[in-house]
């Protein structure tokens, strides 16, 4: 119990003073039954998202995004935890507080928008007001009211008598929106919304969605394997790795300073690393690191607390990376820079920059260049590889979730 | 801290939600449907008395039982009987399903259509036909070979096995087509692309490729058609019985027959029966299984292309022409025995003959008019009743596949290994005691209909359920419909088809199905099948055939709106 207590207090103060805390989710854990043994989807998860707030979970399928985002919805019953709504109780393990997912007051768009296709358009966005409870019912002209304005703010008022089914891709990703949106819910949750459009109409529906999101100040929990929506969406977010968040913060913070190799790489550093630390942090906070691939030395900005000796992953971008040819008159040499000799394997031009792979350090790195950069080199040249140390980080090989806050510090 | 006592004590109740509520409910219905007839019926086998209360436990039945060698001999005659059947209807099969699905060849949408009527008309004006086609004495064939050949040329019409065999084969075949032709139509046409680019000829295609792609289902369907056979009623009552060839289904309804009857070896007859039909049903599950690995029916992507006969469209389109022909053969041999006074072959002196009093009599003297009315309060009522436990119970296997969704999917496909006259059987049994009475009710025979019908309405729910994304219902939730709202609103629209299609299918079966209702009928409550099973046994053989017309007409509509539905799509999901 003193955990959960110790997590609930860890939520709260997250929230900083002042702002009101909209969804507050304390040690929540969901189990499948698996081959055998159950299981754990979601690993005792603790956050919380103030009012208004556009919160994203980003992570790798099967990392247990999903299934929080479910549990919190309702349509999934975790097995331990507490989920508090707009200040209402909605599950609780401990007292067996379980409310059903259409007494939650939760809007949410579903991957396969889920359109209904025996209803119109219309229809379908009425649908929420004419199921919601007895009470709050309203009047015929009132449903009509707001189904229109809904069909404004998508700017779908042309299709609304269409049948569904008579939709393409986007119109119904719209129309599943403005379904979650139309009885003003609390909370709106949007399940990979955007993952079955097309490259062209998903990059405009990112727009799409943020400008809602913003119109109707309403609090989004965004759910994404895409980490280019995820940076480009969120007011905040959380990495997901294996059940558990693994670090959270602003699209910012997450990607210039992230903690674990699993987060540089997922959030697109190219090159991660692993080798072992050699010596402590000094003046400018560089320290060495010797790499397990070909036993040569790497310097690099060291974030997390570890005596000398222990596993760290030393995490560069390709595009903090320069390169040039072997023969090329070689920089003064400064101890901040790491120069990585290598052979050029496979150069793909990418209309505004060139993308390399080179041989070096044991195996193969990835460096982004201008174009400008790239005249001149040819597959199977040497080259000299320039990485500066500041941007290069050293973070734990695999760090514990308990331990990501603690951590987040340092950036 | 009481309440947090309370609270912790009462939590895992409240975790027995409302959808294991009716998870379970579901199943208790299914259970206490299904189960009690089947144990009835293996314990009649080891009981001897007049009913199930009274008398004494026994193995006396058994060892009298297999020490008579007519049990033998039936049991060796019904194999011998479904399995020609099952492999000549088959073969038939399969070239119908290639002239329709995959040739050019003329008039494959009247061969279509045949398949159809002949699939809707009911097996006991089927095999009607049959016995006036290819019975004994003045025969249909009987009648064309003395013309032929003089007064003194034999005469191969008759009661044999031949006879039944021929005649089941071809009952079945519009069925059998029904199963074997998408597979056959559907195929991967990449498949046999291949093969051809390989520089294989369409022939060598068809005997390297496509046939061997569709073994397992032309197995399976051929070991559904020994299935039907063995279990088959119609058949070997008109035909063997008379022929003096003993099969088991007509055993255990002359042991009924006998005064007094003798319900314990019925008993033990169906229950062999039964164990040979469950063992032939579990080899079939292995063999859908396996064939599901094969996935030569892609759904999407593109047709096959058509084989082109050249010259062959012509006398190909003759052969499936026969074919049909066939199948409407037995229904034509009715139309003209209901017009004449008395039953002689067709001869210009026949047609001087010419009549409506079967038909008058079909309305005034028989019970054809009551019995109708009884089928379709019959057909209604089962039918509902089905698709209403069905749908539920569907949604709990496909929903909640869990434990009770699995446990509530093979006590709903139990019915499957009880044949219906064993059922029946089973039924009249159980019930003839019960504390309500329903025997000599419509409602014996509503619920003979909902056990054998149980598994064919999961079918439709099942595959209509799967096809729906669950997140259909789970965004209605988060709208804030309840449960039984999102039944109402979003899960029954959208299985329209699948529900009108397997209700229409179950009202179907109450104007065809003969073996279920056999020992339920009574006096007021006789249904359709039953009322021209016994104008036929009373001899009265125009007003049999004037009747038999008239519930044509009625079923041929029926399957008319079930066309338009949508729902013959579904045949090959009902079995």
């Amino acid at each position: 119990m003193p955990r959960q207590s110790n997590a609930r207090d860890a939520a709260l103060t997250a929230a900083g003073p002042g702002q009101e805390v909209l969804l507050s989710v304390e040690g929540l854990t969901k189990r499948f039954p698996g081959e055998g043994r159950p299981v754990t989807a979601v690993n005792d998860i603790s956050f919380s998202i103030r009012r208004g707030e556009l919160f994203t979970f980003v992570g790798p399928s099967g990392c247990g995004k999903s299934t929080t985002l479910r549990c919190i919805a309702g349509l999934e019953r975790p097995d331990e935890g507490r989920i508090v709504v707009a200040g209402r109780t909605v599950f609780d393990s401990s007292v067996g507080v379980f409310v059903p997912p259409h007494d939650r007051g939760i809007g949410m768009v579903f991957q396969t928008y889920a359109i209904w296709p025996h209803m119109s358009a219309f229809e379908n966005v009425a649908f929420p007001l004419r199921e919601s409870r007895r009470r709050d019912r309203r009047s015929r002209q009132e449903i009509d009211a707001a189904v229109r304005e809904a069909f404004e703010l998508i700017r779908m008022t042309h299709l609304m008598k269409r049948r569904a089914t008579q939709l393409s891709g986007g119109e119904q990703q719209r129309l599943a929106f403005a379904r979650a949106i139309v009885g003003r819910p609390n909370l709106l949750l949007l399940d990979e919304p955007l993952s079955n459009l097309d490259a062209r109409l998903r990059d405009r529906m990112k727009f799409e969605v943020k400008r809602l999101q913003h119109q109707l100040q309403i609090t989004t929990l965004f759910v994404t394997h895409d980490q280019s929506e995820a940076l480009a969406l969120s007011d905040e977010l959380a990495v997901f790795d294996r059940g558990r968040i693994v670090q959270r913060g602003t699209p910012r913070q997450v990607y210039s300073a992230p903690e674990t190799a699993f987060v540089a790489s997922f959030l697109g550093a190219a090159n991660v690393l692993v080798g072992t630390l050699l010596s402590e942090r000094d003046a400018d906070g560089l320290a060495t690191v010797r790499l397990s691939a070909d036993g040569g030395n790497l310097c690099g900005r060291l974030v997390v607390d570890v005596p000398v000796g222990s596993d760290v992953a030393a995490c560069i971008r390709a595009e903090d990376c320069t390169i040039e040819h072997e023969n090329d008159s070689p920089v003064a040499s400064d101890p901040a820079v790491n120069v990585i000799p290598g052979r050029l394997l496979s150069s793909a031009y990418q209309g505004t920059a060139v993308d390399h792979i080179v041989e070096a350090l044991g195996g193969e790195i990835r460096v982004r260049s201008t174009i400008s950069a790239a005249a001149g080199l040819n597959l199977g040249d040497r080259v000299r590889v320039s990485a500066p140390a500041g941007n290069c980080r050293l973070v734990a090989a695999d760090v514990p979730a308990e331990t990501a806050a603690a951590l987040a510090g340092l950036a | 801290m009481a309440n947090r006592l309370v609270a912790q004590a009462v939590a895992p109740f409240k975790s027995l939600d409302r959808l294991t509520v009716l998870a379970l409910a579901t199943l208790l219905v299914a259970v206490a449907l299904v189960i009690p007839p089947v144990l009835a019926i293996v314990y009649s086998g080891f009981h001897d008395g007049i009913t199930l209360w009274e008398g004494t436990n026994t193995l006396d039945i058994y060892k009298t039982l297999l020490a008579e060698p007519i049990t033998y001999r039936a049991a060796a005659n019904t194999a011998v009987f479904a399995t020609a059947s099952a492999l000549l209807s088959v073969t038939l099969a399969t070239v119908l399903g290639l002239i329709i699905g995959r040739t050019d060849a003329v008039m494959r949408r009247v061969l279509f259509f045949a398949m159809i009527a002949g699939f809707a008309t009911p097996v006991i004006m089927q095999t009607m036909g049959w016995t006036l086609i290819l019975g004994p004495s003045d025969s249909l064939l009987n009648a064309a070979i003395r013309g032929l050949f003089g007064p003194n040329a034999p005469a191969p019409g008759g009661y044999s096995m031949a006879t039944a065999v021929f005649a089941q084969s071809v009952i079945v075949v519009p069925a059998m087509y029904f199963i074997v032709a998408p597979g056959l139509a559907n195929m991967d046409p990449y498949l046999e692309e291949a093969a051809s680019m390989a520089g294989a000829r369409q022939s060598r295609i068809l005997w390297r490729v496509t046939l061997p792609l569709a073994a397992p289902s032309l197995l399976a369907a051929a070991l559904l058609s020994f299935v039907f056979a063995a279990e088959a009623f119609e058949v070997p009552a008109l035909i063997a019985l008379p022929g003096k060839i003993p099969m088991l289904s007509t055993d255990i309804f002359l042991k009924t027959q006998e005064t007094p009857a003798d319900y314990s070896e019925a008993g033990a007859i169906a229950t062999i029966l039964m164990v040979l039909v469950a063992v032939i049903l579990a080899f079939y599950q292995r063999v859908t299984l396996n064939s599901r690995r094969f996935a030569v029916v892609s759904g999407k992507g593109k047709a096959t292309i058509p084989w082109n006969l050249g010259g062959w469209r012509w006398p190909v389109g003759l052969i499936g022409l026969v074919m049909a022909t066939m199948v409407f053969l037995p229904t034509l041999t009715l139309l003209y025995t209901s017009f004449i006074r008395s039953y002689v072959p067709p001869s210009p002196a026949a047609f001087r003959t010419l009549t409506f009093e079967h038909y008058v009599n079909a309305f005034q003297h028989s019970q054809l008019l009551e019995a109708m009315w009884t089928s379709f309060l019959l057909g209604v009522t089962s039918g509902a009743c089905v698709m209403f436990l069905t749908v539920i119970a569907g949604w709990v296997v496909v929903r909640r596949g869990k434990r009770a969704g699995r446990i509530i999917d093979q006590v709903a496909s139990l019915p499957l290994v009880i044949p219906a006259i064993v059922l029946s059987l089973a039924v009249l049994r159980v019930y003839i005691r019960f504390p309500i009475l329903i025997y000599g009710t419509v409602w014996i025979l509503v619920l003979a209909f909902v056990i054998h019908y149980l598994p064919i309405g999961m079918r439709f729910t099942v595959a209509g359920m799967v096809a729906l994304h669950p997140e259909l219902e789970e965004a209605a939730s988060m709208a804030g419909a309840s449960l039984p709202r999102i039944a109402r609103r979003v899960l029954v629209p959208l299985l329209r088809i699948s529900l009108v299609s397997g209700f229409l299918w179950i009202g179907l079966a109450s104007l065809q199905q003969l073996p279920l209702a056999l020992f339920l009928g009574a006096a007021g409550t006789t249904v359709v099948p039953l009322e021209m099973w016994s104008l036929w046994q009373n001899g009265t053989l125009g007003d049999a055939a004037a009747s038999a017309m008239v519930v044509v007409v009625a079923v041929l509509a029926l399957v008319g709106v079930l066309y338009r539905v949508g729902g013959l799509r579904d045949v090959r999901t009902a079995y």
